[in-house]
């Protein structure tokens, strides 16, 4: 990941090198905090080889390293961690999927996936399968609750559209960017 | 030198040196004469400024030259649109030039929005704030003979150019280091046989 984190401090240089506004700062990093998002979760949902606990701590692992570059550097572009969210929250679909208590109950799973659609957690699920780190089987009570959320939702977003539209950068809640 | 700075300088040069065809027709009048004048000055401190900059390895300068020029210009009533485009034309070519070139795509990203930022203080009839608004999806086509209207939408138009090209370049390096950064990463934590690795176990500690 440090190469990453390197590359996103070389374009913050040339940024504040070149005078670019802090707006124009913001909205660039909350587009690739977007962009990396969209990027790793599309090929989670798209690939069965990827839906393990072991590639979930992996993805936690490297969101943590991402999410510390981005606080770091708040105060300059913005609160772009708040894209990362919703990696940490499919990454615990694939490490908590064999955790029944999880996924008890449509509120349960709607509370510690809020950032992910229904139909994004059953993909998970139905691509789910076990490996050395989690050799257990997916409990089949897991399966069917999380088939029965994604039944009665009216939300159906799969993929995630990789450019994050300009306007949209306005919703994101501010954090205190001079901390 | 490299190539990419030739033709920037030829282009630059081509801009510089053309004359608008009614000049060329027949004698200029008096404001089309000084209209040419300001036109060339403008052109100069476009000139000047990418050949500070391309010969600075370290980075470049600041785009005061080309920034502070125009607004005064327009504010004085001397730069109308046809040569404010041709100045827009001229940023534009800059742009393309640059390609990928993150450093120079920086610097004439910068340059336009100060360049719209200065405008936009001036009070010369632009509507917008990009300290507020940032990079803009540019509204629809104002109706021709618009003047400022017109001018702002130019440059936001350039500007969005700029910018997009500058995050689906970034965009495009960064595809091609998540895949073994995030899924192929060697994570010694999990791999019980092997020695612990500590950088990454405190990584792994705080995620968990």
């Amino acid at each position: 990941m440090d190469h990453i984190t390197q590359r996103l401090s070389t374009v913050l240089e040339l940024f504040q090198r070149h005078q670019i506004p802090h707006k124009v700062r913001r909205q660039f990093f909350h587009q690739i905090a977007h962009f990396i998002v969209a990027y790793l979760l599309n090929q989670v949902l798209q690939r069965k080889a990827l839906c393990t606990a072991h590639i979930g701590f992996q993805i936690k692992m490297s969101v943590s390293i991402l999410d510390a570059w981005f606080l770091e550097h708040r105060r300059l572009i913005g609160n772009a961690s708040y894209h990362m969210e919703t990696l940490i929250q499919a990454a615990n679909v694939l490490t908590l999927a064999t955790n029944v208590e999880i996924f008890k109950t449509t509120e349960s799973i709607e509370s510690t996936f809020s950032r992910l659609s229904p139909a994004q957690i059953k993909k998970m699920i139905d691509l789910y399968h076990p490996d050395a780190l989690a050799p257990e089987p997916l409990p089949p009570s897991v399966r069917s609750m999380v088939t029965k959320v994604a039944a009665f939702s009216n939300d159906t977003r799969l993929l995630l559209d990789s450019v994050l539209p300009l306007v949209e950068i306005d919703n994101v809640p501010h954090i205190d960017e001079e901390d | 030198m490299a190539p990419q700075i030739t033709e920037l300088q030829a282009q630059l040069r081509r801009y510089a040196t053309s004359q608008p065809a009614d000049a060329r027709a027949g004698t200029p009048s008096e404001d089309e004469a000084a209209l040419t004048g300001q036109e060339l000055r403008v052109f100069e401190a476009i000139y000047q400024s990418a050949l500070e900059y391309a010969e600075t390895s370290e980075g470049g300068l600041l785009p005061a030259p080309v920034a502070a020029a125009l607004p005064i210009l327009v504010q004085r009533g001397v730069v109308k649109m046809r040569p404010f485009n041709r100045v827009l034309d001229a940023i534009t070519s800059c742009i393309k030039v640059a390609g990928t070139d993150r450093n120079s795509l920086c610097y004439w990203l910068g340059t336009s929005l100060v360049m719209l930022q200065e405008m936009q203080a001036a009070d010369i009839g632009f509507s917008g704030d990009v300290e507020l608004n940032g990079v803009i999806h540019p509204p629809p086509a104002p109706p021709p003979g618009s003047g400022a209207t017109s001018c702002e939408y130019f440059l936001n138009q350039l500007i969005h150019h700029a910018y997009q090209t500058l995050v689906n370049d970034v965009a495009n390096e960064l595809q091609g280091l998540l895949e073994p950064a995030v899924f192929e990463q060697d994570i010694a934590i999990m791999q019980y046989d092997r020695p612990v690795r500590h950088s990454l176990a405190r990584s792994f500690a705080r995620v968990l």
